[in-house]
């Protein structure tokens, strides 16, 4: 399967990659993406199985990639990997079809509860 | 809320363990930060007039031992020091903010070598330190709160 990593942190993509590692999803193909719009363009041409976002990127944000994502027809599971997590932001993506948003700093454990799902 | 070392100190603890999982020691008094340096800041704005700021200043081996986890690599280079010390401070701040203004905004966190500009701190109404000594040097968060 196929995971789009969208952050606009190396540092930041480099610790959800290692932790899909420590979670268990090692057999995975990850691509990366700066910011929302480099990854709205990855999904088109790539078609990942699933999508982890940040919210706050430079360029397009990843509520603004979570939409255009949806407006192109692409239901491609979602979800938020963000140090922000209000009930309002929560209320937004769960508005616009994210399907989890998990704060950071985060575990395994953490993805392991939210992916299996998918992956 | 009201936050204080003792808070900024739990929280950074957390995402110390969690992300990079190195020994941490909160230090009860203040430090001094010499030699190479490396500063971090992130804003937090509410729109009922809120505004604060969140700072990391670090000696530069702390950036330098955070990265290497960061990135798994021996030989992590300047780019790699400023992203891990940019998005340390964007959890300490994200962490920070939902416990004292919620429904705040968090602005992109900036990273600059050297010391940090604190032309502004003067203004603030309300600030908290809280240093910690992590890969055997210093670094300190520091929230101010402005409005």
């Amino acid at each position: 399967m196929k995971i789009l990593v969208a952050d606009d942190s190396k540092a930041m993509r480099s610790i959800v990659i290692r932790t899909l590692r420590q979670a268990g999803y090692s057999g995975h193909k990850v691509i990366e993406a700066e910011n929302g719009a480099q990854a709205l363009e990855l999904a088109k041409d790539e078609e990942p199985d699933l999508i982890v976002s940040d919210w706050n990127m430079p360029e397009m944000n990843g509520l603004e990639f979570l939409k255009a994502l949806r407006a192109a027809g692409m239901d491609t599971p979602f979800g938020f990997v963000t140090t922000e997590a209000s009930p309002e932001m929560r209320a937004l993506a769960d508005e616009n079809g994210a399907a989890f948003l998990i704060t950071k700093p985060f575990t395994a454990e953490d993805f392991q509860k939210h992916f299996d799902e998918y992956l | 809320m009201n936050i204080g070392p003792n808070e900024i100190g739990e929280i950074v603890a957390s995402v110390w363990a969690t992300m990079l999982g190195g020994e941490l020691f909160a230090l009860p008094g203040s430090i001094e930060l010499e030699g190479e340096l490396i500063s971090g800041e992130i804003h937090m704005r509410g729109e009922d007039g809120f505004e604060g700021l969140v700072r990391i200043v670090a000696s530069l081996p702390v950036a330098q031992a955070a990265a290497r986890v960061m990135f798994t690599t021996d030989t992590p280079d300047d780019r790699d020091a400023t992203d891990t010390i940019a998005e340390l401070i964007n959890m300490i701040g994200g962490n920070i903010k939902s416990l004292i203004a919620e429904d705040a905004r968090l602005d992109l966190p900036k990273v600059t070598h050297g010391q940090p500009d604190t032309s502004a701190d003067a203004a603030a109404i309300a600030r908290a330190d809280a240093d910690f000594i992590a890969a055997d040097h210093p670094f300190r968060v520091t929230l101010l709160r402005m409005r």
